[in-house]
């Protein structure tokens, strides 16, 4: 009777070692993923200092609070990125307007409202295929449907809103992963207490899911805030002295602007100060075809203007001048007529007249949403400027630039972390 | 019996008004013999014994798209009294408690027919015409699971009152004072009637359901397996509680312990392929089963 347990016991024995070896085999591999993975993630970390670290010794001359709050300036060391930041807080702030209602409305109306059927199923596909747009695409939408379409022109609201556009799929798709993790017992919980579905999206869906909401609203804006190329493509301007308009500020007439701007375009204007009063001489080109425009000069006119003049003045200043009447046509140009030799169009840019003209109708301050329509810069596009500028000096200018963008974007993903941590603690289901 | 089921059930206790009933269930020539329902006929009609039947389920049936899950259901829900639901999973029990306060209606693909009337005034729950939000104003449920909403204790119980437009900090303050007390909770938790619902236990929690549900003054509560989830302890408190409230509202229950329906309620409704197979008093239905498949379900045979 003595066999048989020695037997058994041997085979104990046999599995025994044989399961060790297993054992200590399988823990090597996972010991050695494990370093490969600390390995691989140490090498990604190390990259993205080496490059920050990098940018910010190349930015070291120009880091300091002036570089935040002066204007632009053809001397590199002058030059500031006051209205680039200007222009990028006012830009993401139509965008935060337009896209974080819509996506939210959205996302909750596909998980709460919305019945199942074709219609939906073909949205929620399209939503998913909207975020994998390039951007370069939205640009051209832009352009073709708001500036040319709804004439909203180069301005930060159209820039606002092809952002907004941009990251709305984001925002919807933020929202319904948030309210998907609700869990349907809370649901049935708040309509089995009689709420309707409004009452119970506005006490329990959106509430509960609001970490997820805001995280997802940070992230969209944080990759908004970089975004380049749409910007580039409905004509954001990379060189921008003027901020845009305060509301219910005093209307200025930017008399450098418009003279330099005009001479650029197609009636040359000169200025001169003469005795506290600034002049502009209107050089009525030749129109006669296949002459050399600007060439022959036929007739000229002075415009006086005195200095600190208000917007209206200046208007009337041009009316005044014999033979030159001035109007602002359906397309918001500004002619300047003269009977003898047909129109000129001194152009958009021209804004101080045109400005001065559509005044003369609506009165002396902005209005509070003026400066939606204000041409404007961001921080990428004056980064993407300065770095294609030949001088050096410029190159230290853009990575200052360039660690400002990364700064706000750092602290705008810090914020995300933090809501997401902090609001998600109190909910446990 | 070709067109109709007659079958005498004895209800109530002898000497109440409530006795002996016969019941008349049109069938429209369909086989059904295991259908068997108690409808006082009288309660139906008559004002002075309407409280008797809270509600009643007259034909009913139940679609999820083209599943047919209840099959012409007839039965009388008694006022002020605790009735079970039982049956092996899948026998739509669930399925018909949720009727009552029309928890379907949240899911696409699913059809009523028949009528659920809710007495005293004969308003029918499962009409088409019916809006669920009236329906769950008077009739309100706990789940299998404990649900509160991930806010304080107040606000949780503070929902369905402020929902039916009671404002004013005293005046909620009474509503939950008044419905914690009535779930035997108020003396543990009225002083941290500010902390999250779930720090509480899962008793505790499920019992917070249970106020909840009652804060919105019910006329009938339901109560889906509300003890599945909790330990021993926690379930004889729910369910002395539920004996309890027995005194102020109709309870219907559906439960998978079949110990739990005899000890807690008063009539006990067997369920099976989404037919009702029996139903009468808790005694008779557990010592004195009239089929078969009651008494082996019962005895542990199958189910």
């Amino acid at each position: 009777m003595s066999a048989a347990p020695v037997q058994s016991a041997g085979v104990v024995v046999g599995r025994a070692e044989e399961a060790a070896r297993m054992v200590a085999s399988r823990k090597r591999w996972d010991r050695f993923f494990m370093i490969g993975g600390a390995v691989l993630s140490f090498l990604c970390i190390a990259v993205l200092a080496v490059l920050v670290a990098d940018l910010v010794r190349d930015a070291w001359p120009r880091l300091e609070w002036g570089f935040l709050t002066r204007d632009q300036s053809n001397d590199a060391e002058q030059a500031g990125i006051k209205t680039a930041i200007l222009g990028t807080g006012l830009v993401m702030l139509v965008t935060a307007v337009t896209a974080i209602p819509l996506g939210i409305a959205a996302g909750i109306y596909l998980e709460e409202y919305a019945k199942k059927n074709w219609f939906t199923t073909i949205i929620e596909i399209n939503i998913a295929n909207l975020a994998g747009v390039p951007s370069i695409i939205w640009g051209l939408m832009a352009l073709g449907l708001l500036v040319y379409g709804l004439k909203t022109g180069q301005s930060i609201l159209t820039a606002g809103l092809t952002l907004g556009l941009l990251v709305l799929p984001i925002v919807i798709v933020a929202t319904r992963e948030s309210i998907r993790s609700i869990p349907q017992g809370i649901r049935e919980a708040s309509f089995a207490c009689g709420a309707s579905r409004l009452q119970t999206v506005r006490y329990h869906i959106l509430p509960y899911s609001m970490s997820g909401v805001l995280t997802g609203c940070i992230i969209a804006m944080s990759r908004a805030i970089g975004e380049t190329a749409p910007l580039v493509t409905i004509g954001a301007l990379a060189y921008i002295t003027s901020v845009p308009a305060v509301p219910f500020s005093e209307k200025a007439w930017p008399l450098e602007a418009v003279a330099t701007r005009a001479v650029q375009v197609d009636a040359p204007i000169e200025t001169g100060a003469s005795g506290g009063v600034m002049q502009f001489r209107i050089e009525l080109p030749d129109e006669t075809p296949g002459a050399k425009k600007h060439a022959v000069v036929k007739a000229t006119r002075d415009v006086t203007i005195p200095a600190g003049a208000s917007a209206a003045q200046v208007g009337e200043a041009i009316e005044a001048t014999p033979d030159l009447t001035a109007r602002l046509d359906s397309t918001g140009l500004l002619r300047v007529e003269n009977e003898q030799f047909g129109g000129i169009v001194l152009g958009k840019d021209t804004s101080g007249v045109a400005a001065a003209l559509a005044m003369k109708q609506e009165g002396g301050r902005h209005g509070p949403l003026d400066w939606l329509s204000s041409s404007f810069t961001v921080l990428p596009i004056q980064v993407f400027d300065w770095v294609s500028r030949p001088q050096q000096n410029f190159q230290i200018n853009a990575a200052a630039a360039g660690v400002v963008l990364v700064m706000v974007t750092l602290v705008m993903n810090g914020v995300a972390i933090f809501l997401r941590v902090r609001l998600r603690k109190r909910l446990q289901w | 019996m070709t067109s109709a089921n007659v079958s005498n059930l004895q209800v109530g206790n002898a000497g109440d008004r409530q006795r002996a009933v016969e019941v008349v269930v049109p069938t429209h020539g369909r086989d059904v013999s295991g259908t068997i329902a108690a409808v006082d006929s009288r309660a139906a009609s008559s004002s002075q014994s309407a409280s008797l039947v809270k509600a009643e389920v007259r034909g009913l049936d139940f679609y999820y798209g083209k599943f047919h899950a209840l099959k012409n259901l007839n039965l009388a829900i008694y006022d002020k009294k605790i009735t079970a639901l039982i049956g092996p999973s899948g026998c739509g029990k669930s399925t018909l408690l949720r009727c009552f306060n029309r928890m379907h209606d949240l899911y696409p693909d699913t059809k009523y027919s028949g009528e659920i009337v809710l007495h005293p005034d004969g308003l029918n729950l499962v009409g088409p015409g019916i809006d669920p939000i009236t329906v769950r104003m008077r009739i309100s449920m706990v789940f299998q699971k404990p649900n509160p909403f991930p806010k304080s204790i107040f606000e949780n119980v503070a929902f369905g009152p402020r929902l039916r437009g009671i404002k004013g900090k005293d005046a909620l303050e009474a509503e939950v004072q008044r419905a914690l007390k009535g779930a035997a909770l108020w003396e543990e938790c009225k002083d941290r009637l500010q902390d999250n619902a779930y720090r509480l236990s899962g008793g505790q929690q499920q019992r917070l359901c249970i106020a909840r549900a009652l804060a919105s003054d019910p006329e009938v509560i339901l109560f889906d397996e509300p003890t599945s989830a909790l330990d021993p302890v926690a379930t004889l408190r729910i369910e002395e509680l539920m004996r309890e409230l027995r005194e102020k509202v109709t309870i219907i229950v559906v439960t998978h312990n079949m110990h739990q329906a005899s000890r807690v309620s008063d009539y006990t409704a067997f369920m099976y392929l989404g037919e009702l197979v029996e139903y009468g008093e808790t005694p008779q239905i557990f010592q004195r089963p009239k089929k078969t498949m009651t008494e082996e379900y019962i005895s542990g045979r199958f189910g």
